[in-house]
């Protein structure tokens, strides 16, 4: 068995590994990550929180300093729209729900996304080789 | 709803525009209750505020963009506009007393309240080559935002003054004998 060393152990004991994307791929990927929960639903922020903090790892989780502003300018470009509704437990909340043009900008960002996708493949950065 | 999590609200909001303050604020009052109810501790939910400048800059931010690109835009409009409303107000006929030529080319160029009488305003536009299109008159304003006072011609020809103000340039070519 090799030696311990004691610099190694501090290193791993000082940084955790995170997983969560840098701010500029994050804004590629926030939104349609939170256009993708909502066409099935309609969600509230912190249920969105919670489900994208339980996806792959935290990858993709959001702060709520980052998930509000980002349903703001999306409802302002008019992909979502938001409605305060009661909800089982009786506490208002304030639910956001897929629009139309949503759905259709969701459509073409999830095309861009496979075509990076398998542009990633041929240059080997993801596993499988592309057809 | 722990003070401190009130206060981190109230941080956020109070950067938040004016209209949007109140829908703000019951969503993130919104958003700290659900995290209580899910037995995270105060702190934690604190904690996931971050910075309350930051956020609230975030959600002001297309706004604020928005109300400095209309006010850089209104400036100059306004200044466009009422540069074409000096320009165009009741620019004066040609009303003259004058004895000597330098007179009569001063009070062709310029009416009795100092204005640029119509003759006045073509010389000038003529003086810049500028021509007599649709586009030409749009810039207009622009060019002639303070055309050059009467009065301080007059100064100057009073001083003996060289100069070669656009006004001084027609005395000179009209009133050789005088200057």
């Amino acid at each position: 068995m090799g030696e311990v060393n004691v610099l190694d152990i501090a290193y791993y004991a000082t940084h955790t590994i995170d997983m969560r994307l840098p701010p500029e791929l994050m804004r590629g990927a926030g939104p349609i990550a939170v256009l993708k929960l909502l066409e099935s639903r309609e969600m509230y922020g912190y249920e969105m929180i919670e489900s994208l903090s339980k996806t792959a790892d935290g990858v993709l989780d959001l702060g709520q300093a980052t998930l509000y502003p980002m349903l703001y300018n999306l409802e302002e470009k008019g992909w979502v729209a938001s409605k305060w509704r009661e909800s089982g437990s009786g506490r208002r909340r304030k639910y956001y729900g897929l629009t139309a043009a949503g759905r259709r900008e969701l459509a073409s960002r999830l095309k861009q996304w496979r075509s990076l996708e398998a542009a990633l493949r041929e240059l080997r950065i993801l596993p499988g080789a592309a057809s | 709803m722990t003070s401190g999590l009130e206060k981190r609200i109230q941080e956020v909001v109070r950067r938040v525009p004016r209209a949007r303050r109140a829908d703000v604020e019951a969503e993130l009052r919104a958003h700290a209750e659900d995290g209580l109810a899910a037995g995270r501790p105060a702190e934690d939910v604190l904690a996931t505020f971050g910075d309350p400048a930051l956020i609230g800059g975030a959600i002001a931010g297309p706004a604020r963009a928005r109300r400095v690109l209309m006010t850089a835009t209104a400036i100059p409009l306004a200044l466009y506009g009422l540069s074409a409303w000096r320009l165009e107000r009741e620019r004066p006929q040609l009303i003259s007393n004058a004895t000597s030529c330098t007179g009569l080319v001063l009070d062709r160029l310029y009416g009795p309240g100092g204005a640029l009488t119509r003759d006045g305003l073509a010389w000038y536009r003529s003086q810049r080559g500028k021509g007599n299109s649709k586009w030409a008159r749009l810039w207009e304003p622009v060019y002639f935002t303070f055309p050059e006072k009467r009065a301080d011609v007059e100064q100057k020809l009073a001083r003996r003054e060289e100069d070669s103000s656009i006004a001084r340039q027609a005395i000179d070519y009209l009133c050789p004998f005088e200057r």
